[in-house]
This record gives structure tokens, sequence and C-alpha cells, in this order.
């Protein structure tokens, strides 16, 4: 126990009785977004004057005007830009977005997040959440009676680093302070566990327009801790409509794809097929000059497949966390697309248990939100509520040969902190290049990369000698801090981790996905890269110990016949044949083994030269 | 010689081998509530950089207590011993055929895409895995260390085969 007996922090401290402090939670979505409070653990979701609580997510920008938020104003184009969908930007490069979008992007200057073009002139996609933030902390700050202390905004829990990160500056820039970012799944557990005492062991299935995530939480005695999270970045709701309209231009006998506008006609079309079919086991449609009906057998062939999808994510969240169906004690479900009865039903079977939906699928995450930013903000009640999240994607190093190390797993507990040594590989190296990745594959083309920073001021010594330790750190606030210091002199090197961005939409499912269906083939490779790193530690170990002492050690013929084995791996190791590359190294090693006898004998002549024996430290 | 940090001490739990899950739960939440960060939410900055060191040593701890194999580790440890280096010794060659032999049954199974022989396998695996861990604990309460070294490092490579059956598991399921 000793380590827990230092003195508490902050006890000397005394608090200051303060006001209490206003806080809101914020759950920023794609297509709607939502503000709530909290005050002695009821939270409450804040409506417009109209009484809606959901807010469109998206921004018209004009170029007389202040950016309008919500239900766009009834201008034409050429005087307004409508922006919506702009969480599918967050993060995200240029190269990620192979969708169409209804308004136009180009590569920012520098890299990064693309900007958007508006009559108010480029934006970048941050700008615009930024715009719906200050719409909903407005919101916030009129029922509360002042300007928000802080709020909690909510990130779908598949979100990696650099999509946290868009969503962090998106708040600083609309002048909020975070009090924490957290997964929309927990969110969402927290509210059903403040509000109706949910205990136990609860999974968490939450499918909104454009995601999926779901969480296994353990919620007991006001503590709310994650066990496992999974999901696929983009699947969500939308996707439903999109097969149904798909089946109607299929069914009605149209080849070519629709333009944009016809195409959000034929979306609308299906969502009220799709909203027909709660009620009545058939619905007549109708598209151009087609007319039919679509039932509810044929729905379900069309959404059947995408919802295996989710319970597949569902099942190996539980072998994640080595938690069998039978012993959840709750099914929640979370997001707007969990209204559809055939998700209910099919998730019903699949757990065995009907869920829970007590609370409203749509509110119900702003309202987590609410309840944990008032214990986030200092305020008393709820003092007894604690949240344990874990990180959703393994966190990494790059190591020789593209290879992902990973240092911290997915869905490690955080706070954590996990450290790993790495040696040199050249002799004489002063410095290292240290790639920060996130993911789960094995090569480092097919992870996220999130930083990359350099080590210097090693201390020359032979390939192998100087230790570099590299320290992950990971706050309860899911920031990642990466520091790396050489062991044997102490000299640091810190970095706390800007996320880059370079992966595609659905790169953070497919990276999961993939990790699996291509361990194989990412093993195969791994044994490759493994053999031709080691092929080439031999070859510039040789080739330096041939430099130093060839001439004097060995024979003409001697040195020719290294030289020319030596040039032989090296080109070899740039090939792809693993065995060969294997079998010429032993060969080489073997073929140096003499070489090396002779040089230790020389470095003991050397020691010994000109002193006693006993004056020799060997 | 660096000591190590006695997990078991930390969580305030005695010193064993077998650890019911529901006894480590409780130790750890109760002090992951009382030195979590956000208890300190409002203080400066160096309470709640305390608070997060704390708390990652915890989780560690707890980790470590919470898979069997990890936690035969520590107990190894924490007795001096090294339990990341394998001596050539310490590994009986019927052993190593017998894990040759799983190996290769477990490449058939992914090949021929056999749900029902992987899961005899994960039985069966599962069953050794049992075995080696009575032998560890029963060595490691009459102290015989070596022994008791000798039955982790089976049970290191039976964990390791039982991800790997795990995984194909996974992979059948698409």
């Amino acid at each position: 126990m000793a380590l827990f007996t230092i003195a508490e922090p902050g006890q000397s401290k005394t608090r200051a009785p303060a006001r209490r402090k206003r806080a809101a939670g914020i759950d920023l979505g794609t297509t709607n977004s939502l503000v709530a409070t909290a005050r002695e653990g009821k939270a409450q979701v804040l409506r417009d004057a109209q009484g809606e609580a959901l807010l469109p997510s998206i921004v018209t920008y004009s170029a007389t005007q202040a950016p309008h938020v919500g239900v766009p104003l009834a201008l034409d184009n050429a005087q307004a830009s409508s922006i919506s969908s702009v969480k599918r930007l967050m993060g995200r490069g240029r190269a990620d977005i192979d969708y169409p979008l209804p308004y136009l992007l180009e590569d920012a200057p520098g890299g990064g997040m693309p900007l958007i073009h508006t009559v108010a002139g480029k934006l970048s996609p941050v700008q615009v959440s930024a715009d719906i933030l200050r719409h909903l902390a407005a919101r916030g700050g009129a029922a509360l009676g002042g300007e928000l202390d802080g709020v909690v905004i909510t990130v779908p829990a598949y979100f990696d680093e650099a999509q946290r990160q868009a969503t962090r500056d998106a708040a600083r820039l609309a002048g909020l302070t975070v009090l924490r970012l957290l997964s929309e799944p927990t969110a969402a557990a927290v509210a059903y566990g403040l509000d109706q005492q949910l205990e136990g062991t609860v999974i968490i299935y939450d499918l909104g327009g454009g995601t999926f995530d779901v969480s296994l939480m353990q919620l007991q005695q006001g503590v709310f801790r994650v066990l496992a999270t999974g999901g696929d970045a983009a699947l969500g709701g939308d996707d439903f409509d999109r097969a149904i309209a798909l089946w109607l231009l299929q069914a009605a006998g149209i080849a070519q794809t629709p333009a944009l506008q016809e195409w959000r006609a034929l979306l609308a079309v299906a969502r009220t097929a799709k909203h027909g079919l709660t009620t009545a086991a058939q619905v007549p449609v109708a598209y151009a000059a087609w007319q039919g009906v679509l039932t509810r057998e044929t729905y379900y062939s069309l959404v059947d497949g995408l919802i295996d999808t989710t319970l597949r994510a569902c099942k190996r969240v539980l072998r994640d966390a080595q938690v069998q169906a039978g012993e959840l004690s709750n099914v929640v479900l979370v997001g707007g697309a969990t209204r559809s009865p055939r998700v209910q039903e099919k998730v019903a079977a699949f757990f065995g248990r009907a869920p829970l939906c007590s609370i409203d699928p749509e509110e119900v995450v702003a309202i987590g939100a609410a309840l944990q930013a008032d214990v986030l903000a200092g305020n008393k009640y709820g003092a007894q509520t604690l949240l344990l999240d874990v990180i959703p994607l393994s966190l990494g190093i790059e190591t020789m040969g593209g290879l992902m190390e990973k240092i911290i797993a997915r869905n490690s507990a955080i706070p954590v902190a996990r450290s790993q040594e790495f040696t040199t590989y050249k002799d004489g190296q002063t410095s290292m290049s240290l790639h920060v990745l996130q993911g789960e594959r094995e090569l480092v083309q097919d992870c996220r990369s999130l930083a990359r920073f350099d080590l210097t001021g090693i201390p020359p010594l032979v390939a192998g000698a100087a230790r570099v330790k590299v320290t992950f750190q990971v706050d309860a606030d899911g920031l990642l801090e990466v520091s790396a210091a050489e062991t044997t002199s102490g000299h640091h090197a810190t970095v706390l981790v800007k996320p880059s961005f370079g992966l595609q939409e659905n790169d953070i499912a497919d990276m999961l996905k993939n990790a699996y269906t291509a361990a194989e083939a990412d093993k195969r490779l791994r044994k490759l890269r493994e053999k031709q790193v080691e092929a080439l530690r031999h070859v510039e170990a040789l080739q330096s110990a041939l430099a130093q002492d060839g001439a004097a050690l060995l024979s003409a013929e001697e040195i020719t016949e290294l030289t020319q084995l030596l040039q032989e791996l090296r080109a070899l190791a740039a090939t792809e044949a693993a065995d060969a590359i294997e079998s010429l190294t032993q060969r080489l090693n073997e073929k140096s083994l003499d070489f090396a006898a002779r040089r230790m004998d020389a470095g003991i002549h050397k020691a010994l030269a000109g002193r006693r024996l006993n004056d020799v430290d060997l | 010689m660096l000591t190590t940090l006695n997990y078991f001490d930390l969580l305030a739990l005695p010193e064993s081998v077998e650890l019911e899950r529901a006894v480590l739960e409780h130790a750890y939440q109760a002090l992951q509530s009382r030195w979590h960060p956000d208890r300190f939410a409002g203080l400066d900055a160096a309470a709640r950089t305390c608070a997060v060191q704390q708390t990652s040593l915890l989780n560690d701890a707890y980790r470590s207590l919470r898979e069997p194999v990890l936690r035969a580790a520590h107990l190894l440890t924490l007795r001096g011993l090294d339990p990341e280096r394998l001596e050539q010794h310490e590994l009986e060659p019927l052993f190593l055929l017998e894990q040759m032999t799983s190996r290769e049954n477990l490449e058939e199974c992914r090949a021929g895409r056999d749900a029902a022989a992987l899961a005899r396998l994960g039985a069966v695996v599962q069953a050794r895995f049992k075995a080696a861990w009575a032998g560890f604990a029963a060595a490691f309460a009459r102290n015989a260390l070596l022994e008791a070294k000798r039955e982790f490092h089976k049970l290191q490579f039976l964990n390791k085969l039982q991800h790997e059956i795990s995984a194909a598991e996974a992979l059948l399921d698409g």
C-alpha cells in the first residue's frame, strides 16, 4: 500500500466555495446535434423557441449575413451555401473523401483537412463545426443564465486521435472549454445509470445516421467502466435508405446513377417507405413513372446484411472482453436508426433478450454528456460517479522494415502509460526518427500516422548498444503524449501528439476488419521484412568491420569473397525472396565467422599491448 | 538490482496464485474511485498529474493480476526469477512436439474453414492449460520455483495458441 499513502493530491488545498459551474453536454452529430444541461443529477435536453430539441447540423453561409445554423434558409444557391454532414470531414484529408458532396472542396495549404468553398469564402470543417458548437453553447448559456464554464462533447467511440483533435480544435475555435470528449455509447450508459439506476454488465448498441458504435460496460455503484469498444465508422441508418433507393432504381428499370438532386428525392421516397413498413406489412412506392410495392420481406433482404455486420462487431467486443452474451444484464439501444423494428428484432434475437430503449434514443447521448459535464465541472452532485474509459484503437510506433509495433493495445483502460525499448540500427547513429501510429494492422502503410519526431543527441555507439526508451502516456482525457529518452545518457525528446490526416472514411473500420482477414498476409510480409532487416544488419556490420580491419586481417581473396557475398545479399534483401535471403544471410554469417574470431584476437592483443596483465580488465 | 513493485500490495490483496475476479474488481474499482484524475477535477495540474500516474500504475497492476499468465509471471518476478528468460532445457521435448501437432492442427482448421474442429482443438488446449495451471500452482505452493517456471513457460505457449485459435474463430465468423 506504500504507493497509495503519499499525500493525496490537492489535499492541502482548500476548495473555494465557488458559485455553481455552468456546464452543458453537447451531442455533435452528423445529421442532428443536441445540447443538454444537468442539475442535481437530473438532465434536461434544451429546446429552441419552437420546442425542437434536434438542431440539424447544417450551417448556411451567405456573403452578407452571419452564419445560420439549423434548417437551411430559403435562399438561392448564388447567395448562400448550406454545409451539411461536416462531421464526416473532421480529421480527414482531401484524399480520404471519395464520395459525392453537395459542395466543393480544395486542398488546404500545408495539408490537413480540405477547405470547403462557400459564398462566404473557403472554410475548414473545424470552422463549420465551431459554428454549430457556438449555436448550441448559446442555447445552453441562455438556459443557465450566463456564459458556459465548460462542456462535454460526445464523439463516436471509434473516432481516432485525428478526429478527436479536430473536434477539440472546433471547440477551442468556438471559445469553449472542453471538460472531456466522451464516447457516445459511454454517454448513453451514464444516462441510463444515473437516470434509471441501471446496474451490471451492459452492452450499448449505438446505430446513428452515419456510424455504428458498440460498447460493453460495467455499471456498478456509480462507477461506469468501459470493458471493450468496437464498431464501424462508416455504417449507419443512412445505408438502409441507400439500399432501398438502389432497389427502387433497379425496380424502376433505371440504369444510370441519378444526379445529386434526383438522388435526394429518391432517398426521401426510400425513407418514407421505410417508415411505412414500421406499421404495415407492405407499402406502395412510386418513383418516376414506375409504381409498385415494397414488402417487409424485400426490405429485410435489403438491410439484414447491414444489421448482421453490426452484430459481428458486437460479437468481437464480447470476445475482446471475454464476456458471454448470457452474462449481460441489459442491452441498450441508442441512435435514431435503432427505432427500426427490424433492428430491434435482430438485436433481441442475437442477445436472447429484449433490448432497453426507455430513454429517447436520440436524446440519451446528450443527457449522459450533460450529467458527466456537471460532475467534471466540479459541481458537488454526482461526486460518487466515475467514468473509466478505454482507447478504441491500438497505439504504436514504426520499427525497421515499415512494421507497426503496438505499445498500447486497443481496449486498454486509461489513463495508461507504457514503455518499450528500441536499439540503434547503425554504428555511430546519433539520432532516431520516431513515427507514432494508430491502428490494428502490422504494416505502417495500413495504420494511421499520428505524428513524427526526432530524438537527437544519442551518444555514438556501435549498433544495438544505445537504448532508446519510448513511453506512451494517455491521460484520462484520452490525450496521447509520447516521449523518448536514450537511457544511457538520459537524453530526452518529448512530443504531445498533434495528429496528422491521411486515412479514408472507412479506414478505421477497415483497419480492424482487415486486421483479421489480412492477418495471414501480414504475417508473411512481417516475416519477409524481418529477414530483410536482419540481412541488412549483417551487411552493415560486416561492411564496417571490413573497412576497419579488413586490410590488416584478411587476404585479398578473402576480402573479395566477403565483399562479393555482401553485395549479393544487399541486392537480394531488396527482393521478396524471404527464404533465399535467410539462407544467404546464414552463409554470410558462416563465411565471416573466421574474420570475427581474428578480430577478437586482435582486439585482445591490442588491449594487452604494453600493459601488465593485472592492469587489464577484460 | 531494481526492486519490483508488488502489484498485490498495491491493490491491498494477499499474494496468491488464485485470485477471484470479483475480489480483484472490487479492489480495483475502490482504488480507481479514490485516485482517478476526475476526482481532482478543478484542482491544479500537479495534483492531476499525480493522479494520472497513480491510476496508470493501477491500470497496469489490474491488467497484470487479471490475466492468469501475467499474474504467474508477476509472482515469479517477485520471487526473483526472470520470466522473460526461457532456457533451452526448460521445455520438455514431448511438450514441444505436442505444441507442433496442435499448430499443424490449427493450420488445417484454418485452411479447411472447419469451425467444429477448431472448437474441439480449443477445448483440448483449454484442458492442457488447466493442467499446466494446476502444475504451476502446486509447484509454486511448494516453493519449487524452477519447476513452477517450467510450468509457466508451458502456460505462455498454450496462452499464445489460445489467442491464435480465437483469432481463427473470429476469422471464420467473418
